[in-house]
This record gives C-alpha cells, structure tokens and sequence, in this order.
C-alpha cells in the first residue's frame, strides 16, 4: 500500500521535475580566454580551428628552418610567404591570411636572419613612397636608397583540400583536411620544400537536428 | 562561444541600425527580443532581407553567426535533450532548419562571397551547403542540390580550375541533364529567384508530423532578361519546395511518433486506473483502512492523466519564410551594358508587368561579374 503511494508520489515530483530541466544560463557567462592551442570543449565543428593553424604552422616553420637549402644559404635567401598563391579547394570557408600571416611571422621571429622576407603584397604602397622620395615631395628617408626593391628567390605556394563523408543512417559528418606548402625557386621553377599537414574530424550532431 | 560571439555580432552593427529601414530593423530587433531558441531562424531571415535590400555587410554578419550556429555540434547538449524528452515540442530546440535550409543558409553565404570577389570561399560555402544535403533518408534524392553543384563548379570555372570545375559540371549532368554549361569565355553569372518559400505544417495525431506545401499567391515561374538589345531565357536550375520536400522521414520524426504512442497509452491506462478509481473513492469508507489503497490507485490514475497531457509530441514547424520558391541561373560572356532587365512570366509565358525590375550586374577586380536578383521583396512572405 505503501509502496503504491510512494510510487504515486515520486512520479508526481518526477514529473514536475522534468518540465524544469533546461539549463540555467540565464546569467550568461563571463568571457574567458581560450587556449588556441586545444579545441574548444563549449562546440566543435569538422573545420579548420585555432589549435589546427597553430599546430600546422608550427610544424610547417620547424621543418622549412631545418632544411638547408633554405635555411642554410649565405647569403640569407629572400622569400615571400603571402597567401597570393595558396589556394582554398576545400569545403571549409577561412581567411587563408591566418595560416600565412602566422607562418611567416613565427618564421621570422625563429629565422634569425637566415631568411630575408619580402612583403610583396605591399609592393604598391613601397612604390608610392619611393615616387614620392625620388621626386622631392619627401626627402630620401634616413637608411639608404636603392635602385629597385629586393627580388624574391622563393615564394610560398599551397593548397587547402578536404575530403567530406556523410554517414546519413548515423548522421556522422567528418572531413579529412589536407593542408600542403611548397617553397618554389623563383629562377629555376624547381620546388626545394614541401610540407604536408593533415588532419581529419568526425562528428555526430544530436538526433534532433539529423 | 560561438553563441557570444554572434551577440557580439549582433552588437557590431548597433552603430548602423540607426539608419536601417524600418522593416530592417524590425527584423535584426527580433533576434534579440524573440527566443532565444529562435534566433538562428530569425537571423537568416534579417540576412536575407538585409541581403535583399543591398546591406550586404549586415547580411553577412548575419549569416555569418546563423551558420556559426548550424555548424556547430550539438552533442551531449542539455538543450538538445530537452527537445527529445516527452514533456517539450520539437520546436523548444534550436533552430538550426532542416537540411535544405542549412543549404540555402550556405548558398547566400556563397553569394555574398561571390559578390566579394573571394570565389574560394564561395566554393568552400557551396560544397558545405551541399553536404547538408547528404542527410537525407531517401538515398535518391541525397546530394542532390544541383544549384549548389552548379555554383561549386562556377566558382571552379572562374577561379580557372578547370579540372575541378568539369568534375563538378559533369556531376551536375546527371541531375539536369541537357543543362547548358557555361563556355570558357562566360564570366557573368545571373541568378534570379521566384516564388516564396517552402511552408511547413503539422500534420497526424496532434500535429507530430510534419509535411511541406509550397508557397502560395504567386504566379512567376520563369525568368527572361534583357541586355544588350538580346532578350535570354534563364534555365530553372533548383526548386527549394522540392529539395525541403523530398527529403524523406527524419530520425526525429520516430522520436515523436513514439511520444504519439506513450501518450495513446497513457490515455488509455490512465482512463483504465480512473474507472478503477472512481470506484474505490466511493468504495473506501466503507472498506476502512482498506480504502487507502484506492486512494493510491487513484494517485496513480492522476499521474497518468497528468503525463497525458503534458507529452508534448509536436513537430518543429517553424520555417525560413523568406526563401524563393525557385532559382533561375544564366551564364554568358560580360555585356557592355552593366544594366539588365529583369522579367518574370508566368506559367503561360505572359509576362507579369507589376514585377519586371532593372538590375545591375557587379564586376570584381578580376572581370567576374554577378548579377543576382529576387521576383519578390524578403517581406513579401507566407505566415504559418
């Protein structure tokens, strides 16, 4: 008899309980900084992330600097490390400047002047003031003038590629991302460099939203 | 965290909302006022109205922060679970759309990139519309969004990866076959939209579940431009009533039919226990102690009635009511005139005057010219 009541009871409270269970986030939440190095735990997608560009050009920076055909010429060689010549053929929309921008920087920081960068995407701001140097609007600046602007040895080259399957009985989602870097000889056409990164992501949304 | 940064998006603009025009602005305020479960479907509809009323960089944003939404992953989510559970409708969810709405959400994302000259990123929006596509149950119509296919393969044209964009373009074949593929020397493409969009409506026991009818009151079906003194037909390339209704049963639909089936039965146990129980009320004083136990079985009888109505077993029906219900797709070399004529007809050919409009075609840096435009205003849409 007891038991019965008991019974009633519970799954009156248990019921009542479960029209309340959402999450109380009401009071949002204070923003924090992040590792770039590790996934978000808060959502995570089958794209390219923070802690993929860091490791990748981190890798990528490392390998370039112990191959002595680059990092080993006296003297330093001149390269370019811009995105003009990496490409995006994958199914992840991103600024392809992160991965270039964070290459080249951390490259040069780590270089030490064993490679001379050239920042060809601002050729035509270097023009302008040259213009405006040689034809007396400015004076000539306190370094040096010189008869042209530096020529490139090597210049970076890439391609962003991903391979998508869909599960649909399961609504499992990955992409196996291809990430490849090429140093090519800016004479001779030749490729002295190459590095690969890869990486591939799975993921199950909720049945919900399958 | 992408959640935060979509309201850090949403304030951004705040600047801008001042010179917006009402219905803009009206629409963008409804992210913040509505629910919050509705905000990804209420920035996809100020996206496209935003988009629709040449504010691209609000639309982007826009969008940008619907598919921050849409992309991420809902696993071990509390909010998620909620909507499984049997005391909520589908609709206490976030809405993330069904698949041809994620689609459609990367198909404008793609155009607002196309629009920006960065046809890599357009490529990369339209091959992840497209897989949105490839959660359909019924294996024939899986991947099957050609107007995604066909502008994966533009951008390829464009961009001059030649071998990419043929593999995409002979792909794109097998859905329409005869389709006219864009020759070398096209570098303009005209997109046009018709109708509105696709509606979605509760159906069976307590509207569990869920079917699709088009739009209505509209009578454009097809699309002619005039440029250059030449009058072009374009080529309808996708219907997105077809792509919204062809999909097939969703995993969550069993989810609710099972709810359908809880609530069947505890209505029926719950009638059951109540006989029983209006006996025992009645009975009890005369039993003594004994009574007690009816007493509980009446308890129980409440209990059961009381789940009964609160199982809740109703699909999500809340739809994207801005999208077209059709898109019409042309290629072909640059025209001197950067001004096209725009004409709907309908399905007799007659040509409908009140929606003839003039639109001007956008050139990037490198030559690569769009021209996109809608049959109808984004306000211009159907109520549930």
């Amino acid at each position: 008899m007891k038991g019965i009541r008991s019974l009633a009871v519970c799954s009156a409270v248990l019921l009542s309980a479960c029209t309340s269970t959402g999450v109380n986030n009401t009071a949002g939440r204070a923003t924090v900084y992040e590792d770039v190095r590790t996934s978000s735990p808060i959502v995570q997608g089958v794209g390219i992330e923070s802690q993929d560009i860091v490791a990748m050009t981190d890798r990528m920076m490392r390998d370039m600097l112990s191959n002595q055909l680059l990092a080993g010429r006296t003297p330093a060689p001149r390269v370019i490390v811009d995105s003009q010549y990496f490409t995006n053929e994958s199914s992840s929309r991103i600024n392809k400047n992160m991965i270039t921008d964070r290459l080249r920087i951390e490259l040069q920081r780590a270089a030490q002047g064993r490679m001379v960068f050239i920042g060809r995407e601002y050729s035509g701001m270097v023009e302008a003031e040259r213009e405006l140097k040689r034809t007396g609007v400015t004076d000539a600046g306190t370094i040096r003038s010189t008869r042209a602007t530096a020529g490139a040895d090597f210049r970076l080259v890439g391609r962003i590629t991903s391979a998508d399957a869909v599960d649909s009985s399961s609504a499992t989602a990955s992409r196996y991302q291809q990430i490849s870097f090429e140093m090519i000889d800016l004479e001779y056409g030749t490729i002295v460099w190459s590095g690969l990164y890869e990486f591939k992501k799975t993921a199950q949304d909720d049945i919900i939203y399958r | 965290m992408r959640r935060y940064l979509s309201a850090l998006l949403l304030a951004v603009p705040a600047a801008v909302m001042a010179s917006l025009p009402p219905s803009l602005d009206q629409a963008v305020q409804r992210i913040s006022a509505d629910d919050a479960n509705n905000r990804v479907l209420n920035q996809l509809q100020a996206a496209t109205l935003a988009l629709d009323l040449g504010n691209r960089e609000l639309a982007g944003e826009l969008f940008d922060a619907a598919l921050a939404t849409i992309t991420s992953v809902y696993a071990d989510s509390e909010q998620a679970a909620r909507a499984r559970s049997l005391w909520y409708d589908e609709g206490a969810k976030d809405f993330k759309g069904e698949p041809y709405e994620r689609a459609m959400a990367f198909y404008y994302r793609g155009l607002l990139d196309m629009y920006a000259g960065d046809y890599e990123n357009a490529r990369a929006s339209f091959k992840s519309g497209l897989l949105q596509d490839a959660f359909a149950e019924e294996e024939q119509h899986r991947a099957d969004f050609a107007l995604l296919m066909f502008l994966e393969a533009w951008s390829s044209h464009v961009l001059g990866a030649r071998g990419l964009a043929d593999e995409r373009f002979e792909e794109l074949l097998t859905f329409r076959p005869g389709f006219r593929l864009p020759e070398a020397n096209h570098r303009l493409l005209v997109m046009v939209e018709t109708g509105k969009a696709p509606r979605k409506l509760q159906d069976g026991i307590g509207g569990n579940v869920l079917v699709y009818r088009p739009g209505r009151r509209f009578r454009e079906e097809a699309v002619r431009i005039r440029v250059d003194g030449k009058a072009l037909d374009l080529t309808p390339i996708e219907s997105i009533f077809w792509q919204a209704s062809s999909r097939g049963g969703r995993p969550i639909d069993s989810i609710l039919e099972g709810q359908v089936q809880f609530k069947q039965t505890t209505q029926s146990v719950s009638a059951d226990v109540s006989g029983v129980a209006a006996h025992a009320t009645m009975l009890s004083p005369a039993f003594g102690a004994a009574g007690g136990v009816f007493a509980g079985v009446a308890a129980v009888a409440g209990v059961a009635t009381l789940a009964t109505s609160r199982v809740k077993a109703r699909a999500d029906h809340r739809f994207w009511n801005n999208l077209p219900d059709k898109v019409h797709v042309l290629t072909m070399p640059m025209p001197a005139s950067r001004e096209v004529q725009v004409e709907f007809l309908d399905a007799s050919g007659a040509v409908i005057n009140e929606l003839t409009q003039t639109a001007r075609i956008e050139v990037d840096a490198a030559g690569r010219g769009v021209l996109w435009a809608r049959a109808r205003r984004a306000t211009d849409v159907d109520r549930p």
